[in-house]
């Protein structure tokens, strides 16, 4: 095994530390960090957080003992030069059957006691009973463990989050620049993530949709833009594994009063529910007040199922703060968290109007990462 | 050929009914049901993800967008699909597929359970396709008790099997899948120059794909200037005068996969490059003269212990010869060592010639066929030269 411990970069050490520090608590003699491949914005990836490396291909997964010892498995032999480029763990291996692999790896280590699984909410049921059957009662769930430590990007993250906004903004700014009548909607999608992927956005949770009455964002459909149309997009590019999201409305030609007047609406609950991220509050009042606010204004009906429900969620892939912006959750705000808050709203005479941003929370409250003014826009050509 | 995955299929997302008229899944149900017959199967129950949807897409035309949807087949009557979304989305989920009845649900057993409700099943052999394979532990944890009572079986091999001969409509799309990828491969040769970033070409590609109503877009690179690192995504370094570039693109159009591969010189390529690229296109043409009606892929390595260089060996290998192609990326038949099936005349699939490496030096070609009765037939103009780019 290649040991490469010096050569650790600070922000695992840390990990790493608080991960031993864990393992002794819970008893614990090592970790197994999984992932199946597949990707989602809503996630920490256990095994991104823990190597530094996105996976590909199915399986993957890190064992960290309690020693501070971690073995790498990736299941695509080709991918072995991208991952050991990119991550500080020396010993990379391939693995043609994940199950065996992992007892084997158990095995050869001598580790005894319990094991403790990070990415248990994702795990197939086939591994996960396959794991279970090969290891006895020793696997226990261990996915709080990651959801402690993974709760902030991270002071070093601030230039990421930083480009990956700057990114958004250039997402949108295209949007209105190449947003034409005629024009189908996957079109003007392709145009948005052109910016946006021009500019290095690894990855992006985009829908754009137009509609004279819409209900919710989608994906494109081959729909052509109609004058009047409401554009509503919701654009989160990626940059080093941090995702940002920005979500604004465009109306295509001037917008109606009615439109204006209705958006303003969602002006006055982004606004007053940013007031309400500060450190030391809880979640539950950012999302309450804009239930507040639409409900003012005649709409509490439409502030629940079918029509609406979360005000806002955590961004991964790297750090998920608490589980979404609903009123019920008691979860408190702290310094360094980062999340998107949205008060997108569906109103039975406008169809579904779009107004987010993702915050940093600095100790004075919270700093919009992007710089889209947070307003109405229009499409005039 | 695996690539990254991203966190939304978020291209042109419609179901064209032209293309594939409600007759070809009406066609497809009728056979599914004949394979739960003859496996003493009542219900069947048909997974997809955002990541792996091939046996879902083929019983429904579904393609999730970001999380999974579970398709519930009864022998008789008509099915349900069962969606893992917030209820909103339910009329852009119904625009998706051609079962009538889309139940919107957190939960996938509260789905199962509405479905089986609605239609008084009390289910005693429950068929599972790709279930257990791909649904999550707390997923399966919950489905299971709403099926308790029932037996379990794997059934993934009914529609393995019923999805290796492709229909006159799906090689149409495949064929159209195959189009828009060559057109945006082209593109890589007018565009690609030194200096460019990797993100910045790739960008310029997807975009052209995605125009032409592409669901989802991949592209993997490999540069000669970087010989210890394989197939990747683009990156941030910039392109060199007369590297080697091995580019493979794949894309799902109205959910069908296909997947091309050429290898790009910046400029005037060096004489091993010229060398290595030669051995890949003697490689490939071997490869496409093993492929016929009869033969099996599980033989169609045994020629690779003839290729003197192990390095050679070892990337060929590595990157695979090729797989089925259709409603997943990669799917039966998988050409090598462990391939089970013998190939009849309507299989489509990848053949893919990778070498990449510091031993093994620098060639990619990968093309989709169809079998034929008297062989091979390409998809699309195959392009097997090395293409030099600005010259």
């Amino acid at each position: 095994m290649r040991d490469n411990r010096a050569a650790i970069p600070a922000s695992f050490r840390g990990k790493l530390q608080s991960l031993r520090e864990a393992m002794e608590r819970e008893k614990l003699s090592a970790l197994l960090f999984y992932s199946t491949g597949q990707l989602s914005m809503l996630e920490v990836n256990p095994v991104l957080w823990i190597s530094g490396v996105l996976p590909i291909g199915p399986h993957t997964a890190v064992l960290l003992t309690n020693s501070g010892d971690a073995t790498m498995l990736i299941s695509l032999p080709w991918d072995r030069g991208r991952v050991r480029e990119r991550t500080w763990i020396g010993d990379v291996r391939v693995a043609d059957d994940f199950v065996a692999t992992v007892k084997d790896l158990v095995g050869r280590k001598g580790l005894h006691g319990n094991l403790g699984l990070v990415g248990w909410a994702f795990m197939p049921a086939a591994i996960y009973k396959a794991l279970e059957k090969t290891l006895g009662g020793r696997l226990k769930v261990a996915d709080f463990i990651l959801r402690s430590l993974a709760r902030f990007p991270g002071g070093e993250a601030l230039p990421a989050l930083g480009r990956a906004a700057k990114i958004a903004d250039i997402g949108f700014s295209a949007l209105l620049e190449k947003a034409r009548v005629g024009m189908p909607e996957h079109e003007l999608a392709a145009e948005v993530e052109y910016a946006m992927r021009s500019q290095g956005a690894e990855d992006n949770f985009g829908m754009v949709t137009a509609s004279d009455h819409g209900h919710c964002t989608h994906p494109p459909s081959d729909r052509k833009i109609q004058p009047g149309d409401i554009i509503i997009a919701e654009i989160t590019p990626a940059f080093e594994n941090h995702f940002v999201q920005l979500c604004r409305t465009a109306v295509m030609g001037l917008a109606s009063q009615l439109v204006r007047e209705k958006f303003a609406i969602l002006e006055e609950a982004m606004e007053k529910s940013l007031e309400k991220v500060r450190p030391g509050n809880k979640v539950g009042p950012v999302s309450q007040v804009m239930t507040e606010v639409f409900s003012a204004h005649g709409y509490e009906k439409y502030c629940r199922p079918p029509y609406m429900r979360v005000r806002g969620h955590g961004l991964g892939f790297q750090s998920m703060p608490f589980s979404e912006i609903v009123d019920e959750n008691e979860a408190v705000i702290e310094e360094g968290m980062c999340f998107v808050v949205h008060p997108n709203q569906y109103m039975p005479e406008t169809g579904y109007l779009m107004l987010g941003d993702t915050v940093y929370v600095e100790s004075g409250g919270a700093r919009r990462l992007t710089q889209t003014p947070m307003r109405l826009f229009t499409v005039e050509n | 050929m695996d690539t990254l995955h991203t966190v939304l299929n978020r291209g042109c997302s419609t179901w064209e009914r032209q293309a594939i008229p409600e007759q070809e899944f009406r066609g497809r149900l009728g056979r599914i049901r004949e394979g739960m017959k003859e496996s003493g199967t009542d219900l069947l129950l048909v997974y997809g993800d955002s990541w792996r949807y091939g046996h879902l897409a083929f019983a429904s035309h579904f393609i999730p967008k970001n999380r999974g949807a579970l398709a519930v087949i009864p022998l008789e009557g008509e099915p349900a699909l069962v969606v893992q979304e917030p209820s909103r989305n339910n009329p852009f989920s119904k625009s998706l597929t051609w079962i009538d009845e889309v139940l919107s649900v957190g939960q996938f057993a509260q789905g199962v359970s509405q479905a089986l409700e609605t239609r008084a099943l009390q289910p005693k052999n429950v068929g599972l396709v790709a279930v257990e394979e791909q649904l999550n532990i707390r997923e399966w944890n919950a489905l299971t008790k709403v099926l308790q009572g029932a037996r379990l079986s794997d059934c993934s091999d009914v529609l393995t099997s019923l999805r290796l001969i492709k229909s006159a409509t799906e090689l149409k799309l495949l064929r159209e899948t195959s189009r828009i990828l060559s057109e945006t491969l082209s593109l890589f040769e007018r565009e690609a120059r030194p200096g460019q970033k990797e993100y910045e070409i790739m960008a310029l590609l997807e975009r052209e794909a995605r125009r032409q109503g592409v669901e989802d877009f991949r592209f993997l690179i490999a540069r000669s200037s970087q010989p210890e690192i394989g197939l990747r995504p683009a990156g941030d370094s910039t392109l060199k005068e007369n590297e080697t570039l091995l580019v493979t693109v794949a894309a799902s159009y109205q959910r069908y996969w296909a997947e091309l591969g050429w290898t790009f010189c910046l400029g005037s390529p060096l004489a091993e490059v010229v060398k290595s690229h030669a051995l890949a296109k003697n490689i490939f043409r071997k490869l496409i003269e093993s492929v016929k009606v009869g033969a099996s892929a599980g033989a169609i390595g045994e020629w690779l212990k003839e290729v003197p260089s192990a390095p050679v060996r070892d990337s060929l290998l590595s990157y695979g010869l090729g797989n089925g192609l259709g409603l997943d990326l990669t799917e039966a038949p998988f050409l090598g060592p462990e391939g089970a099936v013998k190939f009849e005349a309507g299989m489509s699939l990848t053949l893919r010639v990778c070498l990449a490496g510091k031993e093994c030096g620098h060639g990619l070609i990968s093309q989709p066929f169809v079998i034929g009765e008297s062989g091979l037939q390409p998809l699309v103009q195959p392009v097997e030269d090395l293409v030099s780019v600005g010259k």
